[in-house]
């Protein structure tokens, strides 16, 4: 019986051994799949960001460029993320919402910006599609709700309008898996303090959406999309801790502010 | 890693079944792959048809069936993980084209052995696989 169990160990221990020294090798780079992959991801995010403008109003604000470009510079540089990842876009539409698409691209509502009591509560929103966008979940979504062919066909020259407008609605109208979400809020309240801005704006934001969520459930798609927003306000709360020491300087002046807001 | 020995001589009729449930596993894991069940289920039924046979015979049988077991789990274990990349959120990884080159390895190293046992037990030679043969003599036990 020692003998069979040190053989069977043997054997296990052989092909422990090959899987871990193989698995050091990076493969997925040797193998190019991290071009097609980015190259799929690029292509798909303007599909996806070409029907999303052709269907809303693109807002073009020079206000709100300045404004919006600071914020996202500040997250950006003081969290190492190359500033080129993150494409922001506003489009015309009451709904309160924003969300990523691959490639990064970064979709805002104007309902939002309308919605939002001060600039940090919009940093936060941002911070926290940021975090989508860096932890990949905007892809892992796509794949798991409209399978790998997205990430597999290479040229995507295949895909259909059809198929583009799923992605889109997927998107833009479901729900990351709560895992997901959580993950994304606590890197949120990450980077808001890296990039000195005021975490506490983000739960404020989700309770007051949550309060909200029975009112006018129609105009709160980033509510029914970020479900449980009490809940949430509490875990970042409790994540971003007492921190009373802390203070923050203001994202925005409230003159820029105020001037991106007028033209809306 | 294999050991040999012709303590026992078979007839020419033993050394034939012995040798044949080598090469059933062997077509069958042609036709199996990448289903890696129909090998097994294979060899089941060969083994099953000669759970009477003569000792050798019901030996040789047995460790094919064994080592059918081990192909099994590690062709699973790479056919579910590749169907969770195809219809779930998992992603490629170093570790999954690692696993895939250990498991083909594996493949290649049993394909390779059970050709050799096959040709080995023809000619009447007797053919012990580390820990399958060692696990097959604790289960088959000669005719009283």
């Amino acid at each position: 019986m020692k003998k069979l169990l040190l053989q069977g160990l043997l054997i296990l221990g052989f092909l422990y051994a090959g899987w871990y020294v193989l698995s050091r090798t990076n493969w997925v780079k040797l193998f190019g799949l991290e071009e097609i992959q980015a190259s799929s991801e690029a292509k798909l995010g303007e599909m996806l960001w070409e029907m999303t403008a052709e269907t809303s109003q693109v807002v073009e604000n020079e206000y709100l460029s300045v404004a919006l470009d600071s914020m996202v510079n500040k997250i950006c540089s003081a969290n190492g993320f190359d500033r080129s990842s993150v494409k922001w876009h506003v489009v015309d539409k009451a709904e309160i919402n924003a969300f990523a698409m691959p490639d990064g691209h970064l979709v805002i509502h104007t309902g939002l910006l309308q919605a939002v009591n001060n600039p940090e509560e919009l940093a936060g929103v941002i911070a926290h599609e940021i975090a989508h966008i860096q932890q990949k979940h905007v892809l892992k979504k796509l794949i798991k709700e409209l399978g790998i062919a997205y990430l597999t066909s290479g040229t995507l020259e295949g895909l259909g309008s059809e198929t583009i407008r799923e992605a889109a609605r997927v998107l833009s109208s479901t729900a990351f898996d709560r895992g997901m979400e959580k993950e994304a809020d606590l890197h949120a309240v990450d980077y808001l303090k890296a990039a000195g801005i005021n975490p506490r704006p983000l739960a404020d934001f989700m309770e007051v959406l949550g309060e909200q969520e029975g009112n006018a459930a129609r105009y709160l798609s980033w509510v029914s999309t970020h479900d449980a927003s009490k809940e949430r306000a509490d875990y970042i709360l409790e994540y971003i801790g007492k921190e009373e020491s802390a203070v923050y300087q203001p994202v925005l002046s409230e003159m820029t502010w105020k001037q991106a807001l007028e033209q809306l | 890693m294999l050991f040999t020995s012709k303590m026992y001589q078979p007839s020419d009729y033993e050394a034939e079944k012995a040798s044949n449930s080598y090469l059933m596993s062997l077509v069958a894991l042609i036709v199996g792959v990448p289903l890696p069940i129909v090998n097994l289920l294979a060899t089941f039924i060969f083994y099953w048809g000669n759970r009477k046979s003569s000792f050798f015979v019901r030996w040789h049988c047995t460790q094919a069936l064994l080592s059918q077991f081990s192909v099994l789990i590690i062709n699973s274990i790479g056919f579910w993980w590749t169907i969770s990349i195809l219809f779930t959120e998992e992603t490629v990884s170093n570790s999954y084209f690692a696993y895939l080159m250990v498991a083909a390895i594996f493949n290649l190293t049993e394909f390779i052995t059970t050709i050799y046992s096959a040709v080995q037990t023809r000619k009447g030679i007797h053919v012990e696989w580390l820990f399958f043969g060692t696990l097959t003599h604790l289960i088959c036990k000669p005719n009283q």
